[in-house]
């Protein structure tokens, strides 16, 4: 078998994968509103969709289209099954694929990174299952010492994770970061919003990039 | 309200994800030995993937407990943060929802409560359709790419990487305090780890779990906290 047909394989697979589990996941709503009798109506959906969809629409998209090479097929795949991507899956992919020494994007970034990103996937969904099952009577005391602490987790993770890349590729990193802290101190200054600029940031960076790439600045 | 039928859809959807998983995994591992990596790189790559995720996922389990109020029972929680969703979209969704209406709790009003499930489903599902009709042609263009400049695909990917890490960045700098010091705390911690595992190779492995875990652990006394 070779690497062509590897992907195509797991395209198929995916797909199916893909397909099965939004089906699924619909019947959440649909059980809940055949069982209860309640279905939304015309003006509550437009509320919905005026508030939530607007937003998680465009990002689901954008987001998809940016992640996607980085974590490689396979892993694209799983991860937007199992969620928590920027967090967690993208970080886990993008660890193992430096403690591999692969390139992002090469075969073996590919194989790595869908590893990475499976076993990472069976751990949160354990570790959510067994916190269902035995940590529920005890989640507050465990959230009384952690609380504190775990909304800082985003800059321990990247702290970490960005060092390592910037190290290796600094000249990328200057106009992303700097126009993003010009941004964010003077105009959007709502913590929550800045992330949904992630991929205005990569275009910028691509852009940037690529015109390095043509002066010879970067090799 | 019942929410029985709900637990029986989500104890069949989260197996059906996990055995996915596993056969995508098996097939890769497979393919990895085909490509000439060795046994123990695959297996340490599982192995130090697992030991990262275990810290991640316990704000995950939090996040499920501060959402059970909001939905009157952990199933919902439970099925939407094991798959596909994250905390704070799940949290914003619902609470957007009920305040757009008036509402205290999503519990009140049967109708309203379907309605934020169907929206919070759809609007998430955007990804995946995405995945279903335009992934293959995507990655295929991404592959043409990289056999035409093989260096600039490599770059192109370091370049949208950077992004994430730039737009991240910035937002823990300006948020300022605890963030910006959690952020130095980690560089710091990777900065020496890095720098003793050119030495012993087997750091390598711990470098990332470790700066995250020791940051919060510094952080968490530096907040003044006790044990």
């Amino acid at each position: 078998m070779n690497q062509e047909s590897y992907i195509n394989n797991l395209h198929k697979h995916g797909k199916r994968f893909m397909i099965l589990s939004s089906l699924f996941m619909l019947t959440i709503p649909f059980v809940f509103s055949f069982i209860h009798n309640a279905w939304p109506t015309l003006d509550l959906i437009k509320v919905g969709f005026m508030t939530v969809g607007a937003i998680y629409i465009p990002i689901g998209i954008i987001e998809t289209i940016n992640y996607a090479p980085m974590l490689g097929v396979g892993a694209t795949y799983i991860s937007h099954v199992t969620g928590n991507i920027s967090n967690m899956k993208l970080p886990a992919a993008l660890s193992a694929m430096k403690q591999a020494q692969v390139e992002p994007g090469s075969d073996e970034a590919e194989i790595i990174s869908t590893l990475a990103v499976a076993s990472s996937s069976v751990v949160t969904i354990l570790i959510i299952l067994v916190g269902v099952l035995l940590l529920l009577p005890y989640l507050s005391i465990i959230d009384q010492y952690l609380g504190t602490v775990t909304d800082y987790l985003v800059p321990a993770i990247f702290g970490a994770l960005g060092f390592v890349f910037i190290v290796r590729h600094w000249k990328l990193v200057i106009i992303p970061m700097s126009v993003m802290l010009a941004l964010f101190y003077f105009v959007i200054k709502d913590p929550s919003v800045q992330p949904v600029f992630v991929p205005v940031a990569s275009l910028l960076s691509l852009l940037t990039a690529r015109f390095m790439y043509k002066k010879g600045w970067i090799k | 309200m019942n929410f029985v039928p709900l637990y029986i859809i989500g104890i069949i959807l989260i197996s059906y994800i996990l055995v996915e998983t596993f056969f995508i995994y098996k097939r890769a591992y497979k393919r990895g030995l085909e490509l000439g990596i060795s046994k123990s790189q695959l297996n340490e790559t599982t192995r130090s993937s697992v030991i990262f995720s275990i810290v991640p996922s316990i704000p995950i389990l939090i996040g499920l407990i501060t959402m059970i109020p909001l939905f009157g029972d952990v199933v919902i929680p439970w099925i939407r943060l094991s798959v596909i969703g994250s905390v704070s979209y799940e949290t914003y969704a619902a609470t957007a929802i009920k305040g757009a209406v008036g509402l205290s709790s999503l519990t009140e009003n049967l109708q309203v409560y379907s309605t934020a499930i169907w929206t919070m489903t759809i609007s998430i599902l955007s990804g995946m359709i995405i995945l279903i009709f335009f992934y293959k042609k995507y990655t295929t263009q991404l592959e043409s790419i990289k056999k035409r400049d093989k260096r600039w695909s490599e770059l192109l990917i370091a370049a949208m990487f950077m992004g994430l890490v730039g737009t991240i960045g910035a937002q823990q700098i300006t948020i300022g305090g605890y963030n910006t010091l959690a952020l130095f705390i980690s560089v710091g911690i990777m900065a020496v780890i890095g720098g003793l595992s050119l030495k012993f190779k087997w750091l390598e492995e711990f470098a990332l779990p470790v700066s995250m875990l020791g940051t919060l652990i510094i952080l968490y006394f530096v907040i003044g906290g006790t044990l």
